[in-house]
């Protein structure tokens, strides 16, 4: 089964966010801050990861990057979906040059994050 | 001879004594009303228009300027939480002010720093030379300025200034955690008013005891140190004093010493910080009330009565002793250097409300307090004390105390709530209590001390407040920062709260 | 005892029930609340996967016996969302009478009443309430008026334009910000009225309209913010808020008056504002303005005029570097403004250095 994890300190949107992947299939697991969503996907090794910028602790930035640091280069290679509500030019230079494969801006449409999720992966993995 | 002298004392004992219930009393009624307006606001949440003012792109920038002086201890939990501000648009500058420990090779390190040329934006005289500055090369919006150190805050403030390049500037303390949405709420009303306000502030809270992360205050708790408990009371009625709404919201800015967010030009304009004042943005505020009230310009302060900040208090007697001498010292100088202002309408609220207050309850109450207790003292001493009439009016005096500490206690647990425990809960009252006997008469003798020194024109003398950095899960051992080694030269908090 | 004593003595007893009232308050408050949350969270645990449900215009069934509560979760995650979703949640809304109960508590006595109703109205972007909501915008209670004002904005109508602009220059009026940001979220739609109202109205309402004409970046506005920049009659905020607003336009004809507002009297603001947009636009006619600005006595134009230079790719490098060995301000905010190139250009090259 496809795993996707999914990072935000927003519980309500986490649970959106896992609740539209479910429907596609995919195997959702979700954490609330960066340090334990590092942790998570280190055990995890999912196969996509859907990260919030803001977060306490550890916030996403700094998340994508270690991922993209990591020794595994499994890990490292991993999609990264950046979904935040940083929405100026500087905030998306920043979110892909720390690793991130797309940036999603909040208020976001779920159908559309859906969308790019499934692009992002590799085909076959959903099953709509 | 002893009957002239008893009658003499008894005047003074009945005199102070009178005095200090009309304090008590006044600021209770203050106090009142002050919780009377944020209990009606209750329903309002308060972060109307936030995620608004986040998007929009007319939201002006804001540079966070942090002079740091012997910082290491929390310099790295402080600059966590100022860069992951949730604002769109905004600069972090710190001043390494001839720092002797490792503070600038932990933020080095952390981020990457490389040299840059600097880039000023305005020529504020500064008297410590300039070394080196430098930037993060992690993406974050971070410049370190390293300086030879004058022994002077204001000095490393100004040199940050002449660096700023938003619109707005705040000043930071080095052991000072920003909440997530601090400076989104205290750029609200540049946002919705840019031609009117000059300033605005949001409230600071005690962070001692509490659970803290990289930065972020995960679950304010109360010290179980009773002087930081005490504190921690103090800073709630200041706020709400900062609440009452009088007629001009200008004035309370100066009271509820709230963290201070201003309009980069202005203060270019009045020339950046006053070099040799203790009082720091108490002194900042009243010096552009001045200025702007006499051209007849746009001179709004607007007091944000959210919690933005929060700072570490001092834990022993003798570091609160020194901040809080220094902060006479800095009020009397305030007071003396603005004492065309005192009860001059022309400045409005804060001339004529302000001002007056301060010198009432902060300059003359020291004062009193003491000669009281010494009167009474006395008289005991020479049989003159009607130990009955006296035992009362004193507990009638404390009651009022323990009146005002436990309002600002119940208002706090109506509204923010942020102490989840019940047991904090309690030990708050408890040291609202507390607060009147012993630290307010210890208190008093300190301000005595600080207003004496302002009045003999001594030379400012800076020490630093021994840094225990953030705890994380366990309560951070009481003595370790006083033992530390303390340099001669340092960082003064620029917050003055009130205290009855 | 004498009468003070005495007196005090009462006094002390009232004060002793009063603080034994306020502990007891306290008390209840704080029990009660930890329950209310516990109760609430666990309510709103189970309410969550009917709101996921209705995202795709399920379960309409139990939709109508839903609690109350059903609606704060709903216009909770409203504003976060776009698209289908959160169409499909304004339908649910709608139907469960939430809009229809907001609007009749526009008209309420408490002032946080009517304020909330005023946010729901305008979370639910219900467009036919715009009337009640512009009387709003002349409520007695500021904190109202500025709810009536996003409110406003989020319905989207563009009819609403004329009454929020108004209320920018009115007494008890609306602060400039809030209907700025409301005015941007009702879109491109106003821009006629923003160019209209560029000439007529208080300083305060031009500047903001040339504020908004330059977010969005009309170029049908270039004349009229022109004809501002260049007249030294008008309000320096208005003028400062035109160059901005053709910077981000990009139409080179603006260069020449912008050049002669850099070069000119004017106040700082108005120039730094000046050299910023000569940066944006990138005509190459404005590298000799902006050469000579590096030498103004204004550090803040300086660096404006350095980081304007950078934008003009090798000519303006050119022109830097040649500053850039001066001694003195000039050669400092070249030598900056260099530096920042360097720096953005390779910032890994930095990162390996240090």
């Amino acid at each position: 089964m496809t795993r996707v994890l999914v990072v935000d300190d927003d519980p309500v949107i986490a649970d959106l966010v896992a609740f539209r992947l479910t429907r596609l299939g995919l195997d959702v697991s979700v954490e609330t801050d960066g340090q334990a969503g590092l942790a998570a996907a280190r055990q995890l090794r999912p196969d996509l990861v859907v990260l919030d910028w803001m977060m306490p602790r550890m916030n996403g930035l700094e998340m994508c990057a270690a991922l993209r640091a990591d020794a595994d280069p499994e890990l490292a290679r991993t999609p990264v979906l950046l979904l935040t509500a940083k929405a100026q030019e500087p905030d998306l230079e920043r979110g892909f040059a720390a690793g991130a494969t797309d940036y999603i801006v909040k208020p976001f449409s779920p159908r559309e994050l859906a969308t790019r999720v499934t692009a992002a992966l590799p085909p076959g993995s959903v099953s709509s | 001879m002893i009957g002239v002298a008893t009658s003499f004392l008894a005047t003074v004992s009945w005199t102070v004594l009178g005095y200090m219930i009309l304090l008590d009393l006044c600021m209770l009624v203050l106090v009142a009303f002050g919780a009377r307006r944020v209990l009606a606001n209750r329903r309002w949440t308060g972060a109307e228009g936030h995620d608004q003012i986040f998007a929009s792109p007319l939201t002006p920038g804001i540079s966070v300027l942090i002079p740091a002086h012997d910082e290491e201890a929390g310099i790295l939990d402080t600059l966590s939480a100022a860069l992951a501000q949730r604002y769109p648009s905004f600069e972090i500058i710190l001043v390494d002010d001839g720092c002797t420990d490792r503070t600038f090779d932990l933020v080095a390190d952390r981020y990457r720093l490389t040299p840059v040329t600097p880039r000023w934006t305005a020529d504020l005289p500064i008297d410590g030379a300039v070394l080196s500055v430098h930037r993060a090369t992690t993406g974050d919006p971070l410049t370190v300025i390293r300086k030879a150190t004058v022994g002077r805050r204001s000095d490393a403030s100004n040199v940050a200034l002449n660096m700023a390049r938003h619109p707005l500037v705040c000043m930071l303390d080095a052991d000072s955690l920003l909440e997530p949405e601090a400076l989104l709420r205290v750029a609200r009303p540049f946002v919705e008013d840019p031609r009117n306000v000059v300033g605005a502030g949001g409230v600071i809270r005690a962070v001692n005891g509490s659970r803290t992360d990289s930065g972020a205050v995960l679950e304010p708790r109360l010290s179980k140190r009773w002087l930081v408990r005490i504190q921690a009371v103090e800073y709630l009625r200041s706020f709400l004093l900062g609440r009452t709404g009088w007629a001009d919201a200008n004035a309370m800015l100066i009271i509820s010493g709230a963290f201070g967010l201003f309009r980069r030009d202005l203060l270019v304009e009045v020339g950046g910080m006053d070099p040799h004042s203790l009082a720091e943005d108490a002194e900042l505020v009243v010096t552009l009330q001045e200025h702007l009230r006499r051209q007849g310009r746009p001179h709004r302060m607007v007091f944000v009565p959210e919690p933005v900040c929060w700072t570490e208090v001092p834990e022993t007697w003798s570091v609160l002793g020194r901040q809080r001498r220094r902060w006479s010292h800095g009020l009397g100088q305030l007071l003396w250097k603005h004492k065309r202002m005192i009860g001059n309408p022309r400045f409005g609220a804060v001339g004529v409300l302000a001002l007056p207050f301060f010198l009432l309850f902060e300059a003359l109450g020291p004062v009193v307090e003491v000669v009281g207790l010494a009167s009474v003292v006395l008289a005991a001493g020479i049989g003159a004390l009607d130990w009955g009439s006296a035992g009362v009016m004193v507990g009638f005096a404390l009651l009022v105390g323990t009146v005002l500490s436990t309002v600002v206690v119940a208002v706090e647990e109506f509204t923010f709530h942020r102490y989840r425990s019940g047991r904090d809960l309690l030990a708050l009252l408890a040291a609202g209590v507390l607060e009147n006997v012993g630290f307010r008469q210890v208190h008093a003798w300190y301000r005595l001390q600080g207003l004496f020194a302002a009045i003999t024109r001594r030379t400012p003398v800076w020490t630093a407040m021994p840094r225990t950095g953030f705890g994380s899960a366990a309560q951070v051992p009481a003595d370790a920062g006083s033992t530390a080694a303390v340099p001669a030269s340092a960082v003064p908090a620029s917050a003055v709260p009130v205290s009855a | 005892m004498t009468p003070p004593a005495q007196a005090a003595a009462v006094g002390s007893l009232v004060l002793s029930g009063l603080v034994v009232l306020l502990l007891v308050a306290v008390a209840l408050e704080h029990l009660l609340r930890t329950r209310r949350l516990a109760r609430e969270a666990a309510r709103r645990a189970e309410l969550t996967p009917l709101v996921h449900a209705l995202l795709d215009g399920e379960s309409t069934a139990e939709l109508a016996g839903a609690p109350a509560l059903l609606d704060e979760l709903v216009l909770d995650l409203l504003p976060q969302l776009r698209g289908a979703d959160r169409s499909a949640l304004q339908a649910v809304l709608l139907e469960r009478g939430v809009v229809g109960r907001a609007a009749d508590q526009l008209t309420a006595r408490g002032a946080a009443r009517r304020g909330r109703a005023a946010l729901l109205l305008g979370n639910a972007a219900s467009a036919e309430h715009t009337t009640p909501l512009v009387h709003l915008l002349s409520d007695r209670t500021a904190e109202v008026r500025s709810a009536a004002a996003r409110a406003l904005g989020k319905t989207g109508d563009p009819a609403a334009v004329g009454p929020l602009l108004a209320a920018v220059a009115s007494r008890q009026g609306v602060p400039p910000g809030v209907v700025g940001m409301a005015l941007l979220d009702l879109g491109t739609g106003v821009l006629p009225a923003l160019r209209t109202a560029l000439d007529a109205g208080r300083p305060v309402t031009q500047a903001l309209a040339a504020d908004l004409i330059g977010v969005h970046g009309d170029p049908a506005a270039t004349d009229a913010l022109i004809a501002l920049v260049g007249d030294p009659g008008r309000d320096p905020d208005v003028r400062r808020s035109a160059a901005q607003a053709l910077g981000r336009i990009g139409s080179p004809v603006a260069t020449a008056t912008l050049a002669a507002a850099l070069r000119g009297s004017g106040e700082r603001p108005l120039r730094g504002a000046a050299a910023e947009a000569l940066g944006r636009i990138g005509d190459p006619a404005a590298l000799d303005p902006l050469t000579a600005g590096l030498r103004s006595a204004d550090a803040d134009v300086r660096g404006a005029c350095a980081d304007a230079l950078t934008l003009f790719g090798e000519p303006g490098r050119l022109r830097l570097a040649a500053h850039a060995v001066l001694c003195g301000p000039s050669g400092d905010a070249a030598r900056s403004a260099l530096d920042v190139l360097e720096f953005t250009r390779r910032p890994g090259r930095h990162a390996a250095r240090a």
